[in-house]
């Protein structure tokens, strides 16, 4: 099983993304990235979730990091979003490592940051635009008749605009999710995280949700990060992949490379061949 | 995450206490029991001083959060403690009037109702409500936003969860306590009233009030309302530190509404051995520590 430092070996490299063929310059990877963990180590009583995990995120790019079950990769989101504290290693967010910030000054780093929670986690005392409003009116100073212009267009952007008076338990999955994609996308987030955006979802909704994650990233770029099981979401919105396993990750680059990559590790799983060094366990 | 790691060194004993003792052993499993109590206890003391050291956050941040909680709060529980305790009243002076009208004392109805609901009753059960209405409603409410990740979501938008979830609780009832508690108590004179005066004719409404006022002055009404918070503040930390540390998915969010309730109890009944006893025990009129 080999470790790619995901960069590849020459000057420039192909992106994944069956849209297009942009080019990353070899140049432009050598600057201090948005989001980056080192070395990050995180175990819950006897069992060891992150075993030195290193990863640096690429820029205005979708990275979608794909695993098996329990390998750790929704813990990676809580660390790099400050929920989770390491017991080793260090997360870098916007060129500063957020354990060694106060929590106000982790709160004040978050709100750079949108979240998309595995079911949505809208709030449920509250309906759908009130939802999409609460970051507008509890971080900005924004007259409420702003607030109200900028949710239309966040609920119009994900198509939610005749649900704006919905509560939470009223809505399906997919809508739950879009209104919380609306939710982390509103104060225009630097670096959006995704939990699992397919779960739970039909494999037409899963493909309707990466039209709009792609449409999204297109109309306002930032760093994407994506944790999904989903191969096909992830050949479809990535630039980027980065594959973990048991704590570290085993194979990190663009996401033709992956998908091309002779690693039998990488092949079983992107092909979900029950073949392979990857079994029950 | 950092809430859910032990405190101190109460879980290392705990973990030793099991690795060493004999799981069969009695003495080692109260011994083991004893320390995970202490150790829970101790958690909900930091929990609640860290609420207390969120009020002047939550005041300048969140205080609008407060204001709607203490609405819900007189909205959505206050009718069932003043429906419950105009039910106490009545039955205070039914009580009264035949036990009293035995022995022929049945104008002193209103002093049954003055020790028996006023001192005695009053800030009890209004504990024991409020424990069993609003801690549990509390204690499921911040459980089921930890478990569908609200908190979590809460924490990523650049909130501080604990002010804007416990804080606001908190201030809210601090807010509106004191009106429900006196607006409690009105109605179970009235029920007592009702009962005595209206229903039964145990005793006339001037004569009712003259004893009433004999046995309680406005000094009782004013430590009912000291016992009533302090219990009441008791109650919301208690429920907010289950609701707000619930894990293990819905059945984690019963156990923990379940854990609070029971503890609530437990604090609301200590609570009311200890404040009757220094308020009322040395009362002149009724002296009951003598």
């Amino acid at each position: 099983m080999s470790t790619n430092s995901g960069f590849g070996d020459g000057n420039t490299l192909p992106l994944g993304r069956s849209s297009g063929t942009s080019t990353v310059h070899r140049g432009e990877l050598d600057r201090e990235r948005n989001v980056s963990v080192r070395d990050l180590r995180k175990s819950f009583g006897d069992a060891t979730v992150m075993n030195g995990l290193t990863l640096e995120f690429e820029d205005n790019a979708v990275t979608t990091v794909l695993g098996p079950s329990g390998t750790g990769k929704s813990v990676l989101l809580k660390h790099i979003v400050g929920l989770l504290e390491p017991d080793s290693g260090r997360v870098d967010v916007f060129g500063k490592n957020i354990w060694s910030m106060n929590e106000n000054a982790r709160a004040e780093m978050r709100k750079r940051f949108g979240v998309l929670f595995q079911d949505g986690a809208l709030f449920g005392s509250m309906n759908v635009f009130d939802n999409v409003a609460f970051p507008l009116r509890k971080h900005t100073e924004m007259m409420e008749e702003d607030v109200r212009d900028v949710v239309w267009n966040s609920l119009r952007e994900v198509g939610l605009e005749a649900a704006a008076n919905r509560e939470p338990g009223a809505l399906s999955g997919g809508m739950r999710k879009r209104a919380g994609f609306a939710r982390a996308l509103v104060m225009q987030p630097e670096v959006v995280m995704f939990d699992e955006p397919d779960s739970g979802l039909d494999p037409v909704r899963t493909s309707l949700l990466n039209d709009l994650i792609l449409q999204v990233h297109e109309q306002h770029q930032g760093t994407y990060i994506l944790v999904t099981h989903d191969i096909e979401t992830a050949r479809k919105v990535s630039d980027y992949v980065a594959l973990v396993w048991q704590g570290t990750v085993i194979h990190y680059g663009p996401t033709a490379e992956a998908f091309e990559s002779d690693d039998p590790f990488v092949q079983q799983f992107l092909t979900g061949s029950s073949a392979g060094p990857l079994g029950m366990d | 995450m950092s809430n859910s790691r032990s405190v101190g060194g109460a879980s290392a004993a705990r973990e030793r206490i099991n690795q060493e003792g004999n799981a069969s052993d009695p003495l080692d499993k109260l011994a083991a029991s004893t320390v995970s109590g202490l150790d829970t206890l101790g958690k909900i003391a930091i929990f609640g001083f860290g609420m207390f050291a969120d009020l002047p956050f939550v005041v300048r941040h969140y205080f609008s959060e407060a204001i709607r909680q203490a609405g819900i709060l007189v909205v959505s529980s206050s009718v069932v403690l003043w429906v419950f305790t105009l039910t106490i009243g009545l039955e205070a002076a039914l009580l009264a009037h035949y036990i009293l009208g035995n022995v022929g004392a049945q104008d002193y109805a209103g002093m049954f109702i003055a020790f028996a609901v006023m001192q005695a009753t009053s800030a009890s059960t209004f504990g024991w409500i409020f424990a069993a209405k609003v801690g549990c409603g509390y204690a499921a409410e911040l459980g089921t936003m930890r478990i569908t990740e609200e908190v979590d979501a809460l924490r990523v938008m650049g909130m501080h969860p604990r002010a804007y979830l416990a804080g606001t609780r908190l201030l809210a009832c601090l807010l509106a306590v004191p009106f429900i508690f006196v607006v409690t108590l009105t109605m179970m004179l009235a029920g007592g009233w009702v009962m005595a005066v209206q229903i039964l004719g145990t005793t006339s409404s001037g004569g009712f009030l003259d004893v009433l006022w004999t046995f309680m002055t406005p000094l009782d009404v004013l430590l009912a309302l000291v016992w009533s918070m302090a219990t009441v503040v008791a109650i919301v930390v208690v429920s907010c530190y289950f609701g707000y540390n619930a894990s293990g998915g819905p059945v984690g969010v019963g156990t923990n509404t379940a854990r609070s309730m029971a503890l609530n109890l437990i604090v609301a009944s200590a609570f009311t051995g200890l404040f009757y006893q220094v308020f009322f025990g040395m009362n002149v009129a009724f002296p009951i520590a003598n």
